[in-house]
């Protein structure tokens, strides 16, 4: 086993052990909680046997097993700023709409008294 | 009236509207750091206002909405910073009252008025990014000097919070079939505004609007 492998293994395990940690603490929607526990033993697993992937690259016409996991991480991580951005927009709308609520309410109760 | 830290100008731009008869002023403070609501509460405007900075899109919509709960039949965008002249808001009301169209924008390339040079550029260039986007063929763009009827104020209602509002507008009229007119208006460019770095419209380059436009296609 080379060095690389043997520090992926470790920060997958690591990071799936935070995985289930907020799994637990109910912080994860259903989508997410299947996805990113997948997501680590995957990792895990393809650091462990690195030959796995090469078949798999070769059957969708890839040469190399760590190309595949490069284009993929890219396609995923691409994705993944997507759904930040989503959300990121939807959160400052609402926070709009709470300012603005507040600011016509104060006014409101100022021109009542 | 969105302003933000507009303590030198809200108070000239307010007495500028008194002065023309016109006392429904209402001055959205966007989380000024300076005195901006103190000095519009004096000079008798209604202040509402926001406890953190939202941009001047969301600051135009909550008067907006807030006009609208308070009985206004027409409402007016106008720059705090002084930069619109009062006397001019009767031509954006008039087509209005006299039920011609929902919504006059102002526009400064239909009048013979003198635009510096990189402005007109850049508003040429937003323009043809609108005509492209939207099918709606202006004379101007951005020009943040609007009237409203509040049955096309409701349908307006803008999401976008920072200066992308303008061509939020302008996408909300095509797209809610809201007739509207443009009107003559000028643009008062004083030094101070070219100074003061233009927290406005100057802020934002032909660039920029087209990529938060395409932003907004592409991901909404």
């Amino acid at each position: 086993m080379e060095t690389i492998q043997i520090i992926i293994l470790i920060f997958s395990l690591f990071a799936l052990s935070r995985v289930i940690i907020n799994i637990k603490q109910r912080n994860l929607g259903k989508l997410e909680s299947i996805f990113w526990p997948l997501f680590w033993l995957i990792a895990a697993f393809v650091s462990t046997f690195p030959n796995t992937i090469v078949s798999i690259a070769n059957f969708l016409g890839v040469e190399r097993g760590v190309d595949l996991i490069i284009y993929g991480t890219i396609v995923i991580l691409a994705y993944l700023i997507y759904r930040l951005y989503a959300q990121v927009t939807s959160i400052e709308r609402n926070i709009t709409k709470i300012v603005r609520t507040i600011s016509i309410k104060k006014q409101n109760e100022k021109t009542k008294n | 009236m969105a302003a933000w830290n507009e303590e030198k100008n809200i108070g000239t731009t307010i007495q500028g509207l008194k002065k023309e008869g016109y006392t429904d002023i209402i001055v959205v403070d966007d989380g000024s750091k300076d005195k901006t609501s103190e000095i519009a509460e004096k000079e008798g405007a209604t202040v509402l206002k926001h406890m953190i900075n939202r941009g001047q899109g969301a600051a135009l919509q909550t008067g907006m909405t807030y006009s609208i709960l308070n009985g206004a039949e027409y409402l007016v965008h106008f720059d705090s910073d002084g930069q619109h002249n009062p006397k001019e808001i009767k031509d954006l009301l008039n087509p209005l009252i006299n039920k011609e169209v929902g919504a006059t924008l102002g526009s400064r390339f239909l009048g013979k008025e003198k635009v510096p040079f990189r402005r007109k550029l850049t508003l040429k260039t937003a323009i043809w990014v609108i005509w492209v986007f939207y099918g709606l063929k202006l004379t101007d763009a951005h020009n943040g000097f609007r009237g409203f009827t509040k049955e096309a104020a409701r349908k307006v209602v803008l999401t976008s919070d920072k200066m992308e509002h303008a061509s939020e507008v302008i996408e909300r009229i095509k797209k809610r079939n809201i007739k509207y007119k443009e009107v003559p208006v000028n643009i008062i460019y004083e030094e101070h505004h070219l100074k003061e770095g233009r927290k406005g419209q100057g802020k934002f380059d032909a660039l920029n609007i087209v990529l938060k436009m395409l932003q907004k296609k592409i991901w909404e």
